[in-house]
């Protein structure tokens, strides 16, 4: 078919044009960031160095502080994002004299009323304000945030919760990591991990919960935590959780409470008739209660025929200091016509030796 | 006068804790990245530095265990400062040759205060 040559030059006149304007709209649009940019840049500048007196609490008469309280909305509009940037990041007299800059404002009111935005990133802005602010009553207006549809503002209203160190928001985190629309894991974790010791009620509550996800979850943070007084809780749960993923989190618990009265249950944890998960992680627990007994326990562990475990007992006898040191020296000692499991063991020990002794302890 | 090196990529935080420094009598000097750190180290020689860990290329604890690792430079004294705040981090902040580890949100008054304690212990 022939194509007149009329309409293919009107074809190509036609692209010409939408790319030029394409093109002149891109340009427009940059030089018209770029003027803001300036614009804000220029506003910025004589007023940055106020607001770190403010936040270097190197402002004794408060005068930087009235003058920047005292600002109009287009150089406040400027300086808001760097004010409200810091507040999160510095704490003490610095976190106080940029919260009530932020607040003289009216900045607090605005994320008060935009935590029912209909917009997501305005949600998600609010809760992170609130958490920077340290508004530690407004935490129960930041649960129902942790059910949002969107992932990114639950995210940010879990951080927000951490940071607020809100007892009262425990309870709402842990639940938070189940169900239809869940925080991730770690995000929560982190969250009741920054609000510790006040969090260990509704974290020893939740070891008896029904959902495994949430016993696994709880006790992990309690170990971090370090709550001594959730031991006995967390011994049941590694000896008779009928869950891996909880029994494994129990052992990891014990180990980092480092308490040498469940040295018992952890040599159980690490018997051959378990997970090679468990296993390893018992290990590990073992090597941080450090007992004679756990010092003992790791030294038959090396001869086991999971080698992988067995060069893990060893590493860790190698961090524990003489105590370690002294099993592994007796354990080389084992003679050519030993045994193969003493022929084991004494291999992983001279290579946990050697590797200590030129620096290098595996991990 | 004592020289002090603050690295970070945040500008904000680089600027406030240049600006506390500076206030308390030091003669600071900043840099926004692991490289840039380095080169500084090297051409100025300050007598601390303090350095974020969590940086784009090169972090926080590369840049102090290359301090530690060159002679010229492993007397600089180093302070970690970073969100990084589990015990894992802390200990491998302190494995890499920091000599202190400050944890964000900080006290920029407090920060001075470990600054000036840190160089009293060395003069010692």
């Amino acid at each position: 078919m022939n194509v007149p040559l009329s309409v293919i030059f009107a074809a190509i006149a036609a692209d010409a044009f939408l790319i030029l304007a394409c093109s002149a709209l891109v340009v427009a649009t940059r030089a018209s960031r770029l003027k803001a940019e300036r614009r804000t840049a220029a506003r910025l500048g004589p007023l940055r160095p106020l607001l770190l007196e403010v936040a270097a609490e190197d402002d004794p008469e408060g005068e930087s502080l009235r003058r920047l309280q005292g600002l109009g909305d287009e150089d406040w509009a400027a300086l808001a994002p760097v004010a409200i940037g810091l507040v999160g990041k510095v704490r003490g007299g610095a976190k106080e004299a940029l919260a009530s800059l932020i607040d003289a404002h009216g900045s607090t009111g605005w994320a008060f009323r935009a935590l029912f935005s209909r917009r997501a990133s305005e949600r998600a802005r609010a809760a992170e304000m609130i958490g920077s602010l340290g508004h530690v009553e407004l935490a129960p207006r930041l649960l129902p945030l942790l059910k949002d549809r969107r992932t990114d503002v639950r995210i940010v209203a879990a951080r927000a919760l951490g940071q607020l160190r809100s007892p009262a928001a425990a309870s709402g985190l842990i639940e938070a990591a189940v169900g239809r629309h869940p925080v991730p894991r770690g995000i929560a974790a982190h969250a009741l991990l920054r609000i510790g010791v006040p969090a260990c009620p509704a974290l020893t509550a939740a070891l008896s919960s029904a959902d495994w996800n949430l016993r696994s979850l709880a006790a992990d943070v309690l170990g971090r935590i370090g709550a001594l007084s959730s031991a006995g809780e967390l011994g049941k749960l590694a000896g008779s959780d009928p869950v891996l993923a909880v029994r494994v989190s129990a052992v990891g618990a014990l180990g980092r409470l480092g308490l040498p009265g469940w040295t018992g249950e952890l040599v159980q944890a690490a018997g051959r008739q378990h997970e090679p998960q468990l296993r390893e992680v018992a290990v590990e627990a073992l090597g941080s209660v450090g007992t004679p007994e756990a010092a003992k326990a790791l030294g038959l562990l090396m001869a086991d025929p999971d080698l992988r475990l067995g060069a893990r007992a060893a590493a860790r006898l190698a961090r524990l200091g003489p105590l370690g040191r002294a099993v592994l020296e007796q354990a080389t000692a084992a003679r050519k016509a030993s045994s193969s499991e003493a022929t084991r063991a004494a291999t992983q020990a001279r290579a946990a030796l050697a590797l200590a002794a030129i620096g290098r302890v595996a991990r | 006068m004592t020289a002090v090196l603050v690295v970070d990529d945040d500008p904000d935080i680089r600027d406030l804790v240049a600006f506390k420094l500076g206030q308390a009598g030091y003669e600071v000097e900043t840099a926004a990245d692991g490289a840039s750190a380095l080169a500084a180290v090297a051409a100025s020689r300050p007598d601390v530095a303090v350095l974020d860990v969590t940086m784009p290329g090169m972090s926080g604890i590369d840049v102090c265990r290359t301090l530690r690792s060159d002679p010229a430079t492993a007397s600089v004294l180093v302070v970690m400062l970073t969100a990084r705040a589990q015990e894992g981090d802390v200990e491998e902040g302190f494995g890499a040759g920091a000599d202190d580890y400050v944890v964000k949100p900080f006290s920029p008054r407090e920060l001075v205060s470990r600054v000036d304690a840190l160089l009293a212990r060395a003069r010692r």
